[in-house]
């Protein structure tokens, strides 16, 4: 059983596109106040994950529970960072109305916005330290200004488990160490934070804890245990060789 | 003159049904034009087109159920409630079939609207003589034929429409933009879709009679199309959507007079006309604009040409292969980024300012690495420089740091001209560097090392490079407080670096 000391519990989750397994009997329990990176070759099963912490996701077997509460009950304490590519940029929406976008699940239908709702708005933007470019449509914002829009809009939903899906992907160096420092400002607050992350060799910089998936759990744990080559080689099979350990050939 | 200009544009308004079709078109179009920028935003324009048509049959059917329940009365009624029921079949239609797989969004609306449309056809067809409806009108409508009736039915769906926007403005905007999102805050996503669903249906039943299926269509996308060549914040968006359906509808009906022609088709080309319009002058994002911006551009080739010419030493415009008037432009963009000193215009010499030198350098190098790489990848010298000639301007640092390791740290290119080293192409961008990468007498720091430290190197220590390897010799450091170190290739490339100045 879950105690209230685990933010996320994952029993046993079996997930499958018709017949095409996605996840298989993933367990994984995340403990409140930790920033976790989920990592794993493209198709391993990151963003199933992600859905069904969400609860969008038609589990075969097992259970998510959020903060011991079923995943379908618990709705409003995730908020979701999407993928840079899942946006459309040209949306005629100012980088104000994205955050604002955060407190619609804290207002019912009949009421307007509140002033406290522009307040946490604001507190938000400025800690993603982007509060003089509010005024901006979204597509006239740098690729690393996006995904603090991004940010500032899932710290303003206020909730207790930040999803984020390939935060670190195609952005700069300065918006690299932004975003690190948010990750860790939000466990600061007590947060918990849970991480899709591309790269190998950064991830025990930023995270607490990695899970180590391909359909299944193949390590979880801190860094320096997991990421060992012997078992990268395994969860990555060939596709390993291609990928240098060497900071200087990081774009790959 | 003036009664010219009476005859025009006043005359028009003393006719009941010129005043009734303005009021009446004016009324849909706004409805449509505010539902539409949602539906451009949603890239459903698609749909909005199928479900216009395939409310005939449910216009058909509704028609001769109520004309056998209620012998003739309440049609309007059992028209409303056909168009309705048919509009959320066509989407249930379309989602089931494009869920089944292997058949893809936009073939199953094909296939559902021409079907529905067809078995809508058939009906009026094989019904006629108790079916009171034209199959022209439904396609053209008739703006000058506005009944009161259908005034009301506008008034009363506008008003429908624009007020669940205004409400629920929140949410269409949130589902519209960022779906998972909505969803994810507990908003009902399915439930909004349908009520946009419910909404196109709503305007086409309220539309087609004044303006027809097509039309109606238009009015839906090409006001709000219009509106987001404009501007790009979401509000006033609708709000210029809904002043462009207006001016469509009575520029359009005064077309219609002048020429007279058809109403409906009159306001939608007009419509459209301004669409193009906007389309080419649209401050931002018109095609005009587009141009402009272009042409203002200077070329980044342009750019590394000159910087390369200049590096070279032939620092004169007719030195440079390019018309005078592209190197005039590129030259000045190049002083305002300070790449090159303020030159002499009247000499036409060009000098690099430091900044602009190590940039060249950069390019300099980027075009002999990759000539080594070509060279060493199979090509002829002669085509490998030409090849170069284009490639060099591909210079990601990380790309050329590779061929740089391929070919053994190159200090002379395969002309034996000298390849820039770090300190020429400046270290601005580069936090950290491999020993491999520097040249002899550099001097610098270790900062870090991927894999276990070499004997007698650790971070922190200074150093400066002596010789780099050869054949058969290693690489060799002298660490300024300690001895001479000597490493091996493998090595030097593990151990990053910071690059200081001389002492």
């Amino acid at each position: 059983m879950s105690d209230v000391t685990s933010a996320v519990t994952i029993e046993h989750l079996t997930v499958s596109y018709q017949t095409k397994p996605v996840l298989i009997d993933v367990s994984l329990d995340i403990p409140r106040g930790s920033v976790v990176g989920i990592l794993g070759p493209n198709g391993a099963g990151k963003s199933t994950v992600i859905k069904s912490i969400m609860g969008f996701v038609d589990r075969d077997y097992g259970t998510v529970r959020l903060f011991g509460e079923e995943v379908e009950h618990a709705r409003g304490r995730v908020a979701y960072v999407p993928q840079r590519g899942q946006i459309d940029w040209n949306f005629p929406v100012t980088v104000w109305d994205v955050v604002l976008m955060g407190r619609y699940g804290h207002i019912r239908w009949y009421q307007p916005v509140r002033r406290a709702d522009h307040e946490v708005a604001r507190r938000a933007l400025n800690d993603v330290r982007m509060l003089e470019l509010r005024d901006r449509q979204i597509g006239q914002l740098s690729g690393g200004q996006q995904q603090r829009v991004f940010m500032a809009r899932a710290l303003a939903q206020e909730s207790d488990i930040l999803l984020l899906d390939e935060p670190f992907a195609g952005v700069d160096a300065a918006t690299e160490r932004a975003i690190a420092g948010l990750l860790s400002g939000a466990r600061e607050q007590g947060k918990t934070v849970i991480v899709v992350h591309h790269d190998l060799e950064t991830a025990a910089e930023f995270f607490d804890r990695v899970v180590i998936l391909n359909r299944r759990v193949f390590a979880y744990g801190e860094p320096r245990d997991v990421l060992q080559e012997s078992l990268l080689t395994e969860v990555y099979g060939g596709k390993l060789r291609h990928l240098s350990w060497s900071r200087g050939n990081r774009a790959q | 003159m003036t009664e010219w200009l009476y005859n025009t544009f006043a005359e028009p308004w003393t006719h009941a049904y010129f005043v009734k079709g303005a009021l009446g078109g004016s009324t849909i179009a706004v409805a449509c034009a505010v539902l539409g920028c949602y539906i451009i935003l949603r890239k459903m324009a698609f749909i909005g087109d199928a479900m216009s048509h395939a409310l005939l049959p449910g216009v058909g059917i509704g028609y001769l159920v109520m004309n056998a329940v209620f012998a003739g009365g309440f049609t309007a009624g059992g028209l409303l409630l056909g168009a309705l029921i048919a509009a959320l079949l066509t989407s249930v239609c379309i989602s089931f079939l494009s869920n089944i797989g292997r058949i893809a969004e936009d073939t199953a609306i094909g296939i559902i609207y021409t079907g529905l449309f067809a078995a809508g056809v058939v009906i009026l067809t094989r019904f006629q003589q108790h079916i009171n409806i034209d199959l022209n009108h439904f396609f053209q409508g008739d703006i000058y034929g506005v009944s009161w009736p259908d005034m009301w039915l506008s008034a009363v769906v506008a008003s429908l429409v624009l007020g669940a926007i205004i409400v629920f403005y929140r949410h269409f905007t949130i589902v519209s933009f960022d779906p998972t999102m909505a969803a994810s805050i507990g908003l009902p996503t399915r439930f909004i879709h349908i009520l946009l669903t419910v909404m196109i249906a709503l305007v086409c039943v309220a539309g087609i009679s004044m303006v027809g299926v097509i039309m109606i269509v238009g009015l839906l996308i090409t006001p709000a199309a219009l509106a987001y060549m404009l501007t790009d914040r979401l509000p006033r968006m609708m709000v210029i959507a809904a002043l462009m359906g207006i001016l469509s509808v009575v520029l359009g009906l005064y077309f219609s007079e002048w020429v007279n022609a058809s109403g409906g088709g009159s306001i939608m080309f007009v419509g459209f006309l301004l669409f193009m319009v906007g389309l080419t002058l649209a401050p931002r994002y018109g095609i005009l604009a587009g141009w402009l911006r272009r042409r203002r551009l200077v070329p980044q080739s342009d750019i590394e040409d000159i910087l390369k010419a200049v590096y070279e030493g032939r620092g004169r415009f007719s030195d440079v292969p390019l018309p005078p008037a592209r190197i005039r432009k590129a030259v000045r963009h190049m002083v305002a980024r300070e790449l090159l000193a303020a030159h002499d215009a009247r000499s036409q010499t060009l000098k690099l300012t430091p900044k602009g030198h190590e940039e060249a350098a950069h390019i300099e190098r980027a075009h002999q690495l990759w000539e080594g790489h070509l060279v060493r990848s199979g090509m002829d010298e002669k085509s490998a420089h030409d090849a170069a000639e284009r490639l060099e301007h591909l210079h990601p640092r990380d790309v050329l740091d590779r061929f740089d390791n391929e070919l053994d740290h190159p200090v002379t290119d395969v002309h034996g001209l000298p390849v820039p080293g770090e300190r020429e192409t400046g270290t601005g961008e580069q936090p950290s560097l491999t020993l491999s990468l520097l040249r002899e007498g550099d001097r610098g720091r270790f900062s870090g090392c991927a894999g276990p430290w070499p004997e007698g190197i650790q971070a922190g220590v200074v150093f400066s490079l002596l010789t780099r390897a050869t054949a058969s010799d290693p690489w060799t450091v002298q660490l300024e407080r300690g001895p001479r170190i000597q490493l091996d290739h493998s090595q030097a490339d593990r151990l990053e670096v910071a690059r200081m100045a001389m002492p």
